[in-house]
């Protein structure tokens, strides 16, 4: 493809390796300025004529406000000058993540563990920010989704898929086109295309405060809830379309009761649960939704007036709360905010809490895996022949030559046809030996080549997945899931052996009543010293250890005298009679406590170190990768090069 | 004792977003020894890094498998991200049936905790990949697939494999069943993770076309 375009200005721009891949087209680097990218429409999405113009409009009116804000196009590009637009230049950005990665707390641990709630209202307060830039240009987004606001390490926020904006340009409208549906406001759910729908800023701000939701609820829509009704639920734009807003103060009549663990909407002040509900509600979707400016506003508000929670430094809510919203969720076991450097440094088991110690090894990102690279795929060009070699194509030449010959020479003397047959016969292995020997040299060099390379490689591969693999890490946190799920089985566990030491208590009392009772006292009848010292040598010495199978397999004992010891068993067993006084003793019980105190202590050790112990394992993974990946590119390349080279002879 | 706090639905606490739960039914059957049943785990093995390289797709996708011959549950409920795909073994018959009612009973449990934890999910898609044909009684199943698909409660897709009876493949799936080309499992789990992908961006609730299964079927 054209490496080579002229932009709007009429400067000839070169572009360079690609960058990322999108449904419309490519985006490039371009090396003459690293503050550049180029974004390049593909053959199936080049822009007709209005599309062009409004990529023309958007170039020549872009302002520093906007460029500040969004990855807006800064010129066109051109493959000719003043040709149709194939693309466009905008600013790099860079060191930024989807805001999706940001309001889940799973993703937030892993990449931004040191971003507490503070963090999360910063960003929301810089989203509303980039919305107003935009809509004070007259401009609407349009197509609001979790995919296309990127928020940095500085918590500022820039919105990228500008293309595909609502554009007014003096008064034309240039439309978008696309829509997220589960983004889109409730007066536009079930909008079949958006090819000719105009969007207003009001549903601009459907989707500005479903983003701030997200971004202060845990990642959380504020459609989804339990359902209470079963139409309710089903499906997340029918929830939308009907208004079924969760956390609405009559969000029962609505539908859903907020879901469980979920941050409760009074975490924010009455006038922001106000602004939400008219947001999410009726009133909004007639005009009324919070503009992107009164969201600027009432954040800063809140941002102003922020409590640090005593227990750790990573607890941040707003002044109005009396209690830690973040510790009363901890006492449901739910945690947001994670102090990692606190987690790392405990090792005793005082204070342990299971749920941050889990919390603490989920945040542990699993390592990185290698990729192994697809030899076929590499491109290498074959080592030429050595000189004196002769080619493929030579010996298959002179091979048609004999044959050319034979058939004319069968032609010409048919009689003689045996003897030409043995001389072409001949010269066919005559000429298939031009070369042979240096041929065969060169073909076991490279083939001995091709064999140490491929063993080269596959030791490679054998040991990066033995020892770099995934599973290493997966297997030590399944160990840990089980370690967890024992620890919270314990209390149960212990009560059942509790409870089991009741249930044997008579059978054990029993057991020791037999015992006191001797063959030599008793008086049975047939069973004389004799018999009795019988009895004596097969280990039957009380009434304990009599039973049917054992006696009769005493030799002198037939039927009737095995039942007679065994009818004796069975009176001493009549008078017994159970003393639950002594069923269970408190040694019993406290035998059994230490014992599960013992497996817990363990359990909270393991578990405790359990953060640390993956943390190492990831960390050595990554610096085996390292030492492994020169090694394993080195390898496949020589791998695709001896290959080639084989192929070639 | 310190009394203990119950930990198990915080998953849905520390990742709320949407979900796509997708059930693989897969035939371990004796006649899938050798070549196949390798194939399907290098198969399975795509389809986990294809996802992986996915960040939205990793924390909406969510993947059970079920083998059969014996019924079996080779993986509860799990998200892309804590997927590691088990290594099948070929074994007994192919109590195709029985397997698919458990599929089902396990799609029916996890919509009920999605619903009891407030969380939004998309059309479970069930997929059932065999090489042969039900050795127990499976009108039933193939009912309770009919009514699902009628109620739109998950889609049903079934795969045959060389030797696969298709036509009794055709009674059991409302969709056409695919005859999957060879033993071209990796192509048919790149499909699938892409469409699981394009359906993780969509909305709940509404149908997505699906790519074409070129490549890897034969219709």
């Amino acid at each position: 493809m054209t490496k080579t375009f002229v932009t709007s200005a009429g400067k000839t721009i070169e572009i360079g390796r690609e960058l990322g891949k999108g449904g419309e087209g490519s985006v490039y680097e371009v090396p003459a300025n690293h503050h550049w990218v180029a974004k390049l429409y593909n053959a199936h999405h080049q822009p007709d004529a209005t599309k062009q113009a409004k990529l023309r409009f958007m170039a020549t009116t872009a302002d520093t406000e906007l460029l500040s804000y969004a990855a807006w196009p800064q010129e066109t590009l051109h493959k000719t000058a003043n040709g149709p637009v194939v693309g466009f230049l905008m600013p790099k950005i860079s060191g930024r993540v989807p805001i999706h990665m940001l309001y889940s707390p799973a993703h937030r641990r892993q990449d931004y563990p040191q971003a507490a709630w503070d963090f999360l209202l910063f960003a929301a307060r810089n989203t509303a920010a980039a919305f107003a830039a935009i809509h004070h240009h007259g401009h609407v987004l349009g197509d609001v989704n979790q995919g296309n606001v990127l928020v940095g390490a500085d918590s500022k926020v820039v919105l990228i898929d500008t293309d595909s904006f609502q554009i007014n340009a003096n008064g034309t409208a240039h439309l978008c086109k696309v829509g997220v549906a589960h983004f889109t406001s409730p007066e536009l759910q079930g909008v079949a295309s958006f090819d000719r729908v105009p969007r207003t800023i009001n549903h601009d701000n459907f989707g500005l405060a479903l983003l701030i939701f997200h971004l202060l609820f845990g990642g959380r829509h504020p459609y989804s809830g339990v359902p209470l009704r079963s139409d309710a639920g089903e499906a997340l734009e029918k929830d939308i379309e009907a208004f079924r807003y969760a956390y609405a103060s009559d969000g029962q009549r609505r539908g859903f009761n907020p879901p469980p663990k979920s941050i409760p909407i009074s975490i924010v002040p009455d006038p922001i649960q106000a602004m939400f509900t008219l947001a999410f509600t009726e009133n909004g979707a007639r005009g009324s939704r919070p503009t992107a400016q009164q969201w600027v506003t009432a954040l800063d508000g809140l941002r102003g007036q922020l409590k640090r929670c005593a227990t750790t430094p990573m607890h941040v809510y707003p002044g109005h709360l009396d209690r830690c919203p973040w510790c009363a969720l901890e006492d449901h076991g739910v945690i947001y905010f994670l102090d990692v450097q606190a987690g790392r440094a405990s090792t005793g088991t005082v204070g342990f809490v299971l749920a941050r110690v889990w919390a603490a090894i989920e945040a542990v990102p699993p390592p990185p895996t290698i990729p192994i690279p697809n030899i076929a795929a590499i491109a290498v060009t074959p080592t030429p022949l050595p000189p004196g070699i002769t080619q493929e194509g030579t010996i298959m030449f002179w091979r048609i030559v004999t044959v050319g010959i034979a058939l004319w020479l069968f032609a010409v003397i048919p009689g003689a046809w045996f003897f030409v047959l043995i001389g072409a016969w001949w010269a066919w292995a005559a000429v298939g030996d031009l070369g042979g020997d240096e041929r065969k040299a060169e073909r076991a060099k490279r083939q001995a080549a091709r064999d140490a390379a491929q063993q080269a490689y596959d030791q490679i591969v054998g040991r990066i997945r033995q020892e770099v693999s995934p599973e290493v890490f997966a297997k030590k946190k399944q160990e840990l899931v089980r370690l967890r799920d024992e620890y919270q089985q314990l209390p149960e566990r212990e009560k059942s052996e509790i409870a089991n030491l009741h249930a044997t208590a008579e059978a054990r009392q029993k057991h020791q009543f037999l015992e006191r009772h001797f063959l030599d006292a008793a008086a049975i009848s047939g069973v004389g010293p004799a018999k009795k010292a019988a009895l004596r040598s097969f280990g039957i010495e009380t009434a304990a250890d009599v039973t049917w199978n054992k006696v009769i397999s005493v030799k002198g004992f037939g039927e009737v005298l095995t039942r007679a010891v065994v009818d004796w068993r069975k009176a001493c067993e009549r008078r017994f009679v159970f003393n639950s006084n002594l069923a269970v003793t408190e040694a019993d019980k406290n035998a059994v406590r230490a014992k599960i105190a013992t497996r817990k202590r363990m359990l909270e050790i393991t578990l405790n170190a359990g953060a640390a112990e993956l943390q190492r394992l990831r960390q050595d993974m990554i610096s085996k990768a390292n030492a492994l990946s020169p090694t394993l590119q080195a390898d496949s390349q020589k791998l695709a090069q001896t290959q080639a080279d084989l192929n070639d002879i | 004792m310190t009394e203990q706090i119950s930990f198990g639905t915080t998953e849905f606490a520390d990742n709320p977003e949407p979900r796509c739960p997708c059930l693989l039914l897969l035939d371990v059957s004796g006649s899938m020894q050798g070549q196949p049943i390798a194939e399907l785990n290098a198969g399975l093995t795509t389809f986990k890094d294809e996802l992986a390289a996915d960040t939205l797709a990793m924390k909406r996708v969510e993947i059970g498998i079920v083998t059969f011959g014996p019924v079996q549950i080779a993986l509860p409920f799990q998200g892309a991200a804590a997927f590691y795909p088990p290594v099948l073994t070929s074994q007994g018959d192919t109590p195709m049936g029985a397997a698919i009612k458990q599929g089902l009973d396990m799609v029916r449990q996890r919509k009920d905790e999605y619903r009891t934890n407030g969380i939004a999910y998309y059309r479970p898609w069930v997929f059932l990949i065999t090489d042969g044909g039900p050795t127990d009684e499976w009108q039933s199943a193939a009912a309770a697939v009919r009514e699902g698909e009628a109620s739109k409660s998950f889609a049903f897709f079934a795969i045959g494999v060389q030797g696969a009876n298709m036509d009794t493949l055709q009674q059991i799936s409302v969709r056409e069943p695919l005859r999957l080309d060879g033993l071209r499992f990796r192509d048919l789990f790149s499909w699938l993770s892409s469409s699981l992908r394009s359906v993780s961006r969509s909305t709940p609730g509404t149908e997505v076309p699906l790519q074409s299964p070129q490549g890897w079927a034969s219709v």
